[in-house]
């Protein structure tokens, strides 16, 4: 005689109240989790959440490092642009446009003539 | 037997591993709980910073032409610091520091690098952006770089008088700097933020704050460069022709008030304020130092006698090279011009007692009554505004003063010395505006600096116009004032004029006072003219001013070439167009 061995529970409802169009029966898992694995499973999740809040802090850490350093750069490079608006400022100061070649080669004009508008 | 014992050890441990954890945990929550905002603001304490973000101070411009240029900029340089703890390589240090900074360096500066006891030792000053990145390159322990912001000027000392200086604490003195301190400085920002060990600033945190800096507004002067560079050159030329020790020169426009120069010699560099050892060096003479105008007066006279009716330029008058007022007896410098002669005569000669006859009629005619006296107060200090403030936007404007009639010292001999421009105290600027309202058909403006600002994206912005005060004189009186004063120069002063323009102009001699008395021996010589197109209103009015200690100084001799150099070039500058 051969003998099948259920794999599957199915757990009667016929002792409850029967009604019309509910299902008369439901699975049951094998798998039993008791306190212990509740707790280590919160625990891990709880961790788990924790290393994502933390990689997401430190990543925004370094964002800030990065902003600070774009800072830096932006500042380094308005004093250059200051430096050289400086160097500008000087190279066409009147005292340099007088002594500049072009002035020197410049002659006074032996007359005037104008035009009237 | 031996497990019960086990157990009961087991017990114990637990018992004590449970109590320690007790103990934790009432610490934790003592100082989680109990003492948490104490430890919130420890943490805060040393996490978050706060930062001062520093404005920048506004920039000053000139005109060259209509176009703004920049006058006064804003440079950082460094200041390098040595903290003697740390420092290990001495010799190497200063070695890099004479190498790249050799100019900047303080005297013997290797006995800093060694000081006992100290942690900030200043060694170079000064030092610029490029040589703190090469002393920086040598990766030098224990040496520090502190940032700070000078002002510069790439035109060196064009105007200096006139912009004044920022002193070490970022202060403006004299000048621009001074009077427009607030809004060339701008607001200081905050930044508070949470930083690391490093003191980088972090954007993590829900405390960082942010205000931004505001800066300094750039300020765009009435000073043209070109101008200033032509009358700065024009004094230096004349203190040498004449051996003046104190020469000051005013040009402005007399359509609108705005002041196109303003130099005084001896000047300074504002870029070397530790080589100054003449302190009155910073002081802008034009608008600071107050003196007796002298002849250049007597336009103001004549106006006031036309402008009221009581003269034109054919009016006589007998001359006797002398008119007594009350007890005193008035004489005139040069003699000789006696019997009926005009107005326009005297004003020529600059005759005192054709300027006294003016008071007289401005009264009963034969002598400077009350009535005479408010009119002239009234002309010369309510219209012409002598010896009131401009309201020009520079530090350290005197006021002056014109004795009122309603005062004791306003009598008769007052006002007949005040005709002639004695006994007043007044400045060159407040006689260039009064002056420049006179011929202009009668409208005062108050004398400005101030063109107008530029905006963080270049845009130059004109400033609005400044108070203007109309029928000064009647536009008529203006023109026949106008042409008495060309006239007064046509006579003797034309000889080196452009031909073809329209110039007049006024000599003036006024003797100093020192303890009281009028010293001959010490005039003060003065020239105050305009000159533009035939026919029109004029494009500039110029007033010079030569003195110096002991030095008897002429208007005629000393001052008027001044003018005339510096008009010549004017007619050429502006591009006016000659008559003819």
């Amino acid at each position: 005689m051969t003998t099948y061995t259920r794999t599957v529970q199915f757990n009667s409802r016929r002792q409850s109240t029967w009604k019309r169009n509910h299902n008369t029966v439901a699975f049951a898992s094998a798998i039993k989790l008791g306190p212990i694995t509740h707790t280590v499973l919160i625990a891990l999740l709880i961790t788990i959440l924790g290393l994502i809040y933390l990689s997401q802090a430190t990543h925004t850490v370094s964002y800030g490092y990065e902003a600070s350093e774009v800072d830096d750069k932006i500042a380094s490079l308005s004093e250059q642009k200051k430096d050289l608006e400086v160097d500008n400022a000087r190279l066409t100061a009147l005292k340099e446009v007088q002594s500049s070649s072009v002035a020197a080669a410049m002659t006074k004009p032996t007359s005037t003539q104008y035009v009237s508008e | 037997m031996q497990r019960h014992l086990t157990t009961k050890r087991a017990r114990f441990l637990a018992a004590v591993a449970l109590g320690l954890m007790a103990v934790f945990v009432v610490r934790l929550a003592y100082m989680q709980i109990i003492r948490h905002d104490y430890y919130v603001s420890q943490a805060d304490s040393e996490q978050i910073k706060q930062f001062v973000l520093h404005a920048q101070r506004g920039e000053i411009y000139a005109l060259d032409g209509s176009t703004p240029t920049k006058l006064v900029m804003n440079e950082t340089v460094y200041t390098v610091w040595a903290d003697p703890m740390v420092v290990t390589e001495v010799d190497k240090v200063v070695e890099v520091m004479n190498r790249v900074a050799g100019g900047n360096v303080r005297d013997n500066f290797r006995q800093y690098l060694t000081r006992q006891g100290s942690r900030y030792q200043v060694i170079a000053n000064k030092v610029s952006r490029k040589q703190a990145e090469l002393i920086k390159k040598e990766k030098l322990a224990g040496i520090g770089f502190d940032a700070v912001t000078q002002r510069v000027y790439p035109e060196g000392q064009l105007a200096s008088q006139v912009l004044g200086f920022v002193d070490a604490s970022g202060v403006g003195r004299y000048g621009f700097e001074q009077a427009n301190d607030k809004v060339l400085r701008g607001t200081d920002g905050v930044l508070k933020t949470v930083t690391d060990v490093r003191s980088v600033p972090l954007t993590i945190g829900n405390k960082n704050i942010k205000q931004p800096a505001r800066n300094g507004t750039n300020m765009v002067l009435t000073i043209d460069r070109n101008v200033q560079a032509k009358v700065e050159q024009a004094l230096r030329d004349g203190a040498r022709r004449t051996g003046a020790t104190h020469v000051s020169a005013v040009v402005m426009n007399p359509q609108n008030g705005r002041v196109m120069a303003m130099a005084n010699l001896p000047t300074y560099d504002p870029s070397q304020l530790a080589k100054v050892t003449d302190v009155s060096s910073l002081n802008n003479n034009t608008i600071t130092n107050p003196y007796e105008p002298g002849s250049d007066i007597k336009t103001f006279t004549v106006a006031t006698g036309i402008d009221k009716g009581v003269i034109t330029p054919q009016s006589t008058y007998n001359n006797t090279d002398k008119i007594k007022v009350d007890d005193i007896t008035i004489g005139n410098a040069s003699k000789g011009q006696t019997g009926n002669i005009t107005m326009q005569h005297a004003l020529n000669w600059s005759l005192n007692t054709g300027m006294v006859t003016v008071a007289q009629r401005l009264g009963n005619g034969r002598y400077i009554t009350r009535q005479a006296r408010d009119t002239m107060y009234e002309y010369f200090h309510d219209r012409f505004r002598l010896g009131q403030l401009t309201g020009i936007e520079l530090a350290g404007e005197a006021k002056g003063n014109i004795i009122s009639p309603t005062q004791q010292q306003g009598n008769a001999v007052r006002y007949s010395n005040m005709s002639f421009g004695q006994g007043m105290d007044v400045t060159m600027l407040q006689v260039s505006a009064g002056f420049s309202a006179m011929i202009n058909g009668g409208t005062y403006y108050a004398p400005t600096v101030i063109a107008g600002t530029i905006d963080g994206k270049g845009t130059f912005s004109r400033a609005a116009a400044k108070t203007k005060y109309t029928n000064i004189i009647k536009p008529q009186s203006s023109d026949t004032v106008r042409e008495m004063v060309h006239q007064a120069r046509t006579a003797f002063y034309a000889g080196n004029d452009t031909p073809g323009f329209y110039i007049g102009g006024k000599t003036g001699t006024s003797q100093t006072i020192e303890n009281g008395k009028y010293i001959y021996s010490q005039t003060v010589g003065t020239y105050l003219g305009f000159g533009g197109e035939v026919g029109k209103i004029p494009a500039y009015v110029i007033m010079v001013e030569v003195s110096g200690k002991g030095m008897a100084l002429q208007g005629g001799q000393d001052a008027l070439p001044i003018f005339t150099d510096i008009s010549n070039w004017m007619i050429n500058y502006l591009q006016l167009q000659p008559k003819g």
